[in-house]
């Protein structure tokens, strides 16, 4: 241990004998691999920006370590009976403070909530994740920032840009005094704290703003900041150190006074780094839980799935309808065919390059992800019925149905002498990606495409196994292929697949965060399916304002879609194999936004949690948050 | 200092008689400039053992799987072999996919070895080709100076990374990437060898003979030239090897399904600490060959010099 | 020699911006789709991604492109990074990043050549002896193994042996040597090598024979004469090699974690941060095509017979 950290240590335990942190360290050490890009906290396109925005700037709202909504710079709030209307109640008296720890002379005031939106909101600021699905959530919104646009690209010329910006004022945010922050919605949305603890809604003082111009969050001084933590030093693709904010409105909660994050890209360091004691976390990948668990290291590791970053990432494989291969397109168009796959896939032995130890408990048969929705019992979404059989099978995986099924399907699409109906032969161009020939005749030739890393490449090399497997070489070929980078641009776009790996982030707590987008026509439909029955039930579900109501309609549509196969979801983002000296369960968790990211409430300890530990924490957490609800 | 030069005695000395044919004979010598290189080459052991080393790897790896019948598509969904230690069915052990290491390895030498030897060819032929006209060619000389140090002077990575980009990652496109900057190195050594050998007093010695311009081409300047190449091109070999190595790295290398050495060195070194084996073996063949290509190209360079044909 | 020199800048200019402009343009050959990732497309419609495109200026033809980054560059401004660290002046990332790259190249390079200089002397001295031998073999290692291999094998055997620091620190000094040692490692090669062929080559020739013949001791003739000789090659690359340590080396920074200039390159090109790139491409052209002509005035320093106008295109070095 070095010397800095034995005198604090010494200290602590001297003053805190009888503080409830008397184990505890008060300073965290971890790695981050994705380089930070800039401190503009409304712009976090990597996990490395949302820690640091997270960390240093508060919110309306944030989760606790339940993952619920609570108050952050918000004391209160209260909705009006048609559900359109949001009035939060600042905490007052509470200032930004800059990166040296000191009070700034700006107080954070419901304006400041009202200039963080018109940021995000202006084109020229170049915000990506201020969506569609934002734009229409505030009423007026999405009609100011089009203005705006067409402004910008000269299709509006019978207004100047002062002037689009001026109607700012028929957004529907407002500051009618000091601490009150008032939000109308365009239409009644229960869920609405779940959008609050996304970047979006972070507050910017318009005078500080207004001083460093396009400055703004390039360097630590060019920031001020409203959440637990300042940044006191940044250094591109070296080291993020934070440090607690003293005059923070909720300091009592802060345990781990110092924060650094080094840069560490490689994954190999990080662990023996953690070895050596460098370290107070290390992730830890499939091929290293299997080595280390041998070793005395074995006792500590664990694995958490729900407190992984992307654990609200459901993984599908995405089947394309409209494909240019006409056998695949013949077959894919056939139920018994997509079932065939349903259950041909061994979603144990594909999670195994994962999750060597456990590779069930990542599986994931739903699209909408659980331990992120709740009605107003409490109850979870996926426990409603229709889902909730669904999400309780586990591995799908039955290779006497597979077959039987991939029978049916034959015999509906071959005349029973491997020749399929109504397909001639051609060759199938998906160039650069594959280039297949098809002649018309069994084996079904289809092409699987994934990205190139090592682990979608070994993945692919086992679902083609595992495919001609099941249903045998002479009945299907799997070509793979792989696109450099970008799914959409190099896939989706182009239409170069048949079958496709694929993963969406979770974006608020309401079923149509993902079922929306999967209807005829919606952002994520890659597979161009078309089902009016699943389109008309989901348009149902979202006219429903009590939370029951809704759910029970979207868990109707959402086993209507998985019983008809028209994506297989099969696992969960992200195994979360950690060695770690920080207590689990004492930070916020949950599956969207950025407040899940806060280290608000983190308890480290001198040494490494032992898995038996967590297991008897994990008992206790899960009584204590059945009983909170 | 001055050194006195002892008394010689008279009778050690002899007169020569004149004889013609004697004076013939020692203005040809018998003499042959390849005979030569390949003695002074084939004189050290270590320049045997390592060129048999090369024939007996390349030879291996082109050979092998003909006859192996191993399908490396072929994953073992047996996780049980995954990540075996070496023993004896897996004598270099298996991958995170349960393949064998020894198969694998074999078959990543010959795809390495075909960059290698494609890289070398096209740099050296091109480089050959347009250092020759540079040399000859007096009006080429400034654009192709200054074509040059243009690629001189624009960082490698930029090619590498912008090639993989635009053409997608892959055999060609590393070929592409590489011979795009390495010909222009090869051109000028050659031009720079043509213009001495051009201005050498034996060849203005030799023109003013009247010596015809074929057998000036073929004794005179083709083997200066033709050993340098040859240098070139083993000394290409390495350095293409370790250019696929460095790109897996920064992960714009040869598709990962595609078994290379420099795959699976990269692959191996993630896995290092848990299973070693699995980047030993691939480095140490990849050492034996860029080893062996390096001596062997520095060896012939020096047996090809006519100043060590003795 | 004035009229030379300002022939020579001229040239260089001319290299510099043929050498920008064709990065320039190449850098419009790669696809849009690489502004966006997967989720983008998802939250974005059409539009806002052309409106994006359209803010971060890449939706203008290359040349109106080319004419703003002149301008620019007229007023000493290189532009702001839009992708790596959107808005932050480039010149302000590169700033913060050359130093440590800087640092740790001179340092390697000092190193490189005591210890090169110090080698090759020793294995021409010593030639066909133990020192050559291990010379010889130590250079064939660092020579023909790729690289990667032998940094991987320093870091996590050494540091496992010594205790010392996987990573770099910038407050622990004794983090700071394995990179320093690791980056010179291919320099002392380099140094030892060449010095050692142009000593050897020396010693063959007439003077030397001549030298030593006519009494000359050994010791002054390689002193006077061997080495003096045999450096005036060298001696032309040591100004490029000392400017263009500010590349970085993108393994070893990587490796160790360095915060240097290394990645930056690459990371820009991949994310398309075409005014980074640009900065990036003018800077390490400047400073590649001023090495050069640095490195021919210092050969005409150190060796008299060399005449400016001939000097330039012939090293033997390479």
């Amino acid at each position: 241990m070095k010397p800095r950290a034995m005198i604090i240590a010494v200290l602590m335990a001297l003053t805190a004998v009888a503080s409830a942190w008397a184990a505890g360290v008060d300073r965290y050490d971890a790695v981050y691999a994705s380089e930070g890009s800039s401190l503009r906290y409304f712009y976090t396109p990597t996990t490395t920006d949302q820690r640091v925005a997270a960390n240093t700037q508060d919110g309306l709202v944030e989760q606790d370590r339940f993952g619920r909504f609570v108050p952050s710079l918000a004391q209160s709030w209260t909705v009006s009976p048609d559900g359109l209307t949001w009035t939060f109640k600042l905490r007052p008296g509470l200032m930004y403070v800059d990166s040296s720890g000191q009070k700034t002379r700006w107080e954070i005031t419901a304006d400041d909530f009202v200039e963080g939106l018109r940021y995000v909101s202006d084109p020229k600021n170049g915000i990506k994740n201020f969506s569609r699905d934002v734009r229409n959530l505030i009423s007026g919104l999405n009609a100011y920032y089009l203005d705006l646009s067409d402004v910008d690209s000269g299709k509006k010329k019978d207004l100047t840009r002062d002037q689009a910006l001026a109607n700012f004022a028929n957004v529907g945010i407002s500051a009618p005094d000091k601490y009150t922050v008032v939000y109308r919605l365009s239409k009644p949305t229960p869920f609405f704290l779940s959008y609050l603890v996304m970047e979006l809604f972070l507050p910017v003082e318009k005078e500080f703003l207004d001083t460093v111009g396009l400055d703004f969050g390039v360097s630590k001084e060019k920031l001020v900041f409203s959440g637990a933590y300042y940044i006191s030093d940044w250094q591109r693709s070296k080291r993020i150190v934070l440090k607690a904010n003293p005059h923070y409105w909720d300091a009592g909660k802060i345990s781990v006074k110092t924060i650094t994050l080094q840069y560490v890209p490689d994954p190999t360091t990080q662990v023996a780094m953690f070895q050596r004691g460098e370290l107070s976390r290390a992730d830890l990948g499939a091929d290293q839980v299997k080595a280390l668990a041998k070793s005395k290291w074995g006792q500590y590791i664990y694995s958490d799935p729900p407190s992984a970053d992307r654990f609200s990432v459901t993984y599908w494989f995405v089947q394309n309808f409209t494909s240019a291969n006409p056998e695949f397109k013949a077959f894919v168009n056939n139920l018994n065919f997509r079932k065939a796959l349903y259950y041909g896939i061994d979603r144990v032995k594909l999670n195994e390059l994962d999750d060597p130890y456990k590779p069930g408990q990542i599986i994931r048969n739903t699209v909408v992800p659980e331990f992120q929705i709740f009605d107003e019992k409490g109850v979870d979404y996926t426990d409603y019925p229709g889902v909730k059989e669904i999400k309780a099978a586990g591995n799908y995986y039955n290779k006497a149905k597979a077959r039987d099924y991939f029978k049916k399907a034959l015999a509906e699409l071959t005349d029973g002498k491997g020749t399929i109906k109504g397909v001639s032969p051609t060759t199938v161009d998906y160039k650069p990606i594959a280039e297949v020939k098809v002649d018309g005749k069994l084996p079904l030739q289809m092409v699987y495409v994934s990205l190139p890393d090592a682990v979608e490449t070994k993945r692919a090399l086992l679902l083609k196994a595992m495919l001609e497997e099941a249903f045998g070489k002479e009945n299907i070929e799997v070509t793979l292929g792989q696109c450099i980078d970008d799914v959409f641009g190099e896939v989706v776009e182009p239409r170069r697949f048949d079958l496709l790996h694929d993963n969406f982030r979770f974006g608020y707590a309401d079923p149509a965060a993902q079922l929306s987008r999967l209807v005829t026509g919606g952002g994520v439909n890659d597979g161009q399916y078309s089902d009016p029955e699943f389109d008309k039930l989901v348009q149902e579900a979202m006219s429903k304002t009590v939370l029951s109501e809704r759910y029970a309609i979207f868990a109707k549509a959402e086993a209507l879609y998985l019983d008809r196969c028209y994506v297989l979801p099969w696992a969960m983002g992200g195994t979360a194999y950690q060695i770690t000296k920080v207590v689990p369960f004492t930070y916020p968790r949950g599956g969207f936004g950025i407040t899940r990211f806060k280290f608000k409430g983190m308890v480290v300890e001198k040494d490494p949690i032992t898995a038996k530990r967590y297991e008897q924490l994990k008992a206790a957490f899960y009584k204590e948050m059945a009983a909170a609800k | 200092m001055i050194r006195t030069i002892p008394e010689v005695p008279a009778e050690l000395f002899r007169p020569a008689a004149f004889d013609a044919e004697a004076a013939e004979r020692t203005g040809y010598a018998r003499y042959s400039y390849w005979r030569s290189t390949f003695r002074t080459f084939l004189k050290s052991p270590v320049s045997i053992f390592l060129l048999a080393l090369i024939v007996v790897l390349t030879t291996a790896s082109f050979v092998y799987p003909l006859f192996a019948h191993v399908d490396l598509g072929a994953v073992n969904l047996d996780t049980e072999t995954w990540n075996l230690s070496p023993n004896r069915d897996h004598v270099f052990g298996t991958d995170g996919l349960g393949r064998d290491i020894w198969a694998l390895t074999w078959y990543g030498t010959r795809t390495s070895l075909l960059l290698g030897f494609v890289i070398a060819i096209l740099d050296v032929g091109i480089g050959m080709i347009a250092g020759a006209l540079w040399g000859y060619v007096r009006k080429l000389d400034r654009i192709m100076t200054e074509l040059y140090n243009v690629l001189n002077n624009i960082p490698q990575t930029v090619f590498l990374v912008l090639l993989a980009y635009i053409m997608r990652p892959g055999f060609w496109t590393i070929v592409t990437a590489l011979c795009s900057t390495g010909w222009i190195g090869i051109a000028r050594f050659v031009r720079n060898k043509v213009i001495t050998i051009r201005d050498a007093e034996y060849n203005v010695a030799s023109r003013c003979l009247g010596t015809p311009l074929r057998r000036m081409i073929t004794r005179n300047v083709l083997p200066y030239l033709v050993s340098i190449l040859i240098m070139e091109a083993a000394l290409t070999i390495p350095y293409s090897i370790g250019s696929e190595v460095f790109l897996g790295f920064i992960g714009l290398g040869l598709p990962i399904d595609t078994i290379s050495l420099g795959n699976l060195v990269n692959q191996g070194k993630n896995n290092f600490m848990l299973y070693p084996y699995q980047l030993t073996w691939p480095t140490v063949i990849m050492a034996a060959i860029t080893v062996s290509f390096y001596i062997v190209g520095n060896r012939f360079s020096d047996a090809s010099d006519p100043r060590n044909h003795v | 020699m004035g009229a030379y020199v300002l022939k020579r800048l001229g040239q260089s200019l001319i290299t510099v911006a043929i050498v920008v402009l064709t990065v320039f343009l190449l850098l419009r050959l790669m696809p849009k789709n690489g502004y966006f990732t997967r989720e983008d497309y998802v939250n974005m419609d059409k539009d806002a991604r052309t409106a994006y495109l359209r803010n971060l200026g890449v939706l203008d033809d290359p040349f109106t492109q080319f004419g703003r980054f002149l301008s620019g560059l007229a007023r000493g401004d290189l532009g702001r990074s839009i992708t790596v660290y959107p808005r932050s002046p480039v010149l302000d990332v590169i700033g913060e990043k050359a130093p440590y790259s800087l640092w740790f190249g001179l340092a390697a390079l000092v190193l490189s050549m005591v210890l090169g200089l110090g080698l090759g002397i020793l294995m021409a001295r010593y030639k066909d002896r133990f020192a050559d031998g291990a010379g010889t073999v130590y250079v064939t290692i660092v020579r023909a193994i790729p690289s990667l291999i032998w940094l991987f094998f320093i870091q996590q055997w050494v540091t496992a042996l010594l205790g010392w620091p996987m990573v770099f620190y910038e407050d622990r000094p004794v983090s700071w040597i394995l990179p320093t040692v690791s980056l010179a490692l291919s320099g002392i090669a380099w140094y030892a090598i060449w010095l050692r062929r142009f000593m050897v080559d020396e010693e063959n020739r007439d003077y030397v024979k001549f030298a030593v013949s006519k009494g000359l001791p050994w010791k002054r003739v390689m002193r006077g004469h061997v080495l003096r000789n045999a450096l005036v090659p060298l001696v032309q690359y040591f100004p490029q090699q000392i400017l263009l340590t500010i590349a970085g080396s993108l393994l070893i920074e990587s490796i160790y974690s360095i915060p240097g200039m290394g990645g930056l390159l690459v990371s820009a090109i991949r994310q398309q941060d075409n005014p980074l790139v640009q900065a990036l491409v003018l800077l390490y052209s400047v400073l590649g095509v001023v090495g050069v002509f640095l490195g021919d005035l210092l050969m005409v320093l150190v060796d008299p017979r060399i005449k400016l106008a001939e000097s330039s295109g012939k090293g033997a070095a390479a």
